[in-house]
């Protein structure tokens, strides 16, 4: 799941990269684009806001690429970056309501930057019931809980890694996977019963 | 039932997948990247573009309505460069012919008192233009002047009765 492509070319292409190689620019773009769009989306649960995050997310990559020490570990780096600026986004959005004095609430965070609820460039027949339920349930969880939630259950990741990642002790993204799960379980059985799904 | 319920939880966000972009959006990311590479993009998401709007307009307001208060509070002495024709400036009050006439005229509008010389009235953007006038023998000229509280002064020379005006039009 990790690449497409194998690590030798990767690094072949970090390393023009590196050197000012706007191809191989492109190419890194278009090969983790969505990726990494998806991870932001997970978080912030908002199409336009998941969009800026990409190209903040490359940008800082392109710009401090000479930082990047191991290229193996590329796109690793590359989704640190991104859902770490998708949390600080998904943060501010939430400081900009507390100061207009209103009360966080992440459901109403989301209507507000997306008023369709389910993204402005998709249909509602393309999210089954189950998708819209999980949808639901993450709309009720922290940015943190998202970002753990989406490496940990759609990137694949391990405990371990989720905690190199975000840069936090293992025993938090233990909790904070728990309370995720709980949370997210309580909302699929409540629109579609266990039972009936398996 | 762990399992199971794994199973779901994964299921579920397979599911779910984030709202599709077009090839298009993406072009416009990759052309905000690559033409603006030390800066951070021009962001996409309307709020921003609110913000954006917003502070214009708050900056735009502060500065019209710094001009304005810097009209309101403008010095209301002496006429604008723009207004009155460049002045033939004489330099010192011993220099300028009639200034015993100016003194009168000035001291009629400005309440200063009497035996202060032109020199000390302050006098300034002095002007002096000769006039023609059929059968008069020698040269006139008529003397206009400013004092500090912008009261156009106007003589003739040789002496003649003095008047005032003050800025606005009216004459005393």
């Amino acid at each position: 799941m990790e690449a497409a492509i194998s690590g030798a070319e990767c690094e072949g292409l970090i390393a023009r990269a590196r050197r000012g190689d706007q191809r191989a620019w492109r190419e890194l773009f278009e090969r983790d684009r969505e990726r990494i769009y998806r991870v932001a989306y997970r978080v912030l649960l908002d199409r336009e806001e998941a969009l800026d995050t990409v190209q903040e997310t490359f940008l800082k990559a392109f710009q401090n690429l000479h930082r990047l020490s191991d290229d193996a570990g590329w796109f690793a780096w590359l989704r640190t970056i991104a859902v770490n600026r998708a949390m600080d986004r998904s943060r501010r959005r939430g400081r900009l309501l507390r100061w207009l004095g209103r009360p966080v609430d992440e459901q109403e965070l989301h209507c507000i930057s997306d008023p369709s609820g389910t993204g402005s460039a998709r249909s509602v027949a393309e999210v089954s019931e189950l998708g819209q339920a999980l949808h639901a349930a993450l709309e009720r969880l922290s940015p943190r809980q998202r970002a753990v939630a989406s490496l940990y259950f759609e990137e694949g990741l391990s405990a371990v890694e989720v905690a190199c990642a975000l840069g936090l002790r293992l025993g938090t993204v233990k909790t904070q996977l728990f309370r995720a799960r709980q949370r997210i379980q309580r909302h699929l059985e409540a629109f579609r019963p266990l039972e009936e799904l398996l | 039932m762990k399992e199971k319920n794994s199973e779901l939880l994964k299921q579920a966000w397979k599911e779910a997948p984030p709202p599709s972009v077009l090839p298009g959006e993406w072009e416009t990311i990759w052309s905000r990247l690559v033409g603006s590479p030390n800066r951070l993009p021009v962001s996409r998401s309307p709020r921003r573009w609110l913000q954006a709007a917003a502070f214009a307009v708050v900056f735009l307001a502060g500065v019209g309505f710094g001009l304005w208060g810097g009209w309101l509070v403008r010095p209301a002495v002496g006429p604008s460069s723009s207004s009155v024709e460049q002045p033939t400036i004489l330099e010192g009050g011993s220099q300028i012919p009639g200034k015993g006439t100016a003194t009168l005229a000035a001291l009629s509008s400005t309440s200063i008192p009497e035996g202060i010389d032109i020199e000390m009235l302050g006098l300034r953007d002095v002007r002096m233009e000769a006039v023609e006038e059929p059968g008069q023998e020698g040269r006139r000229y008529r003397m206009t002047a400013f004092t500090p509280r912008g009261i156009k002064i106007v003589w003739n020379y040789p002496a003649d009765e003095p008047e005032t005006h003050s800025l606005n039009g009216g004459q005393s």
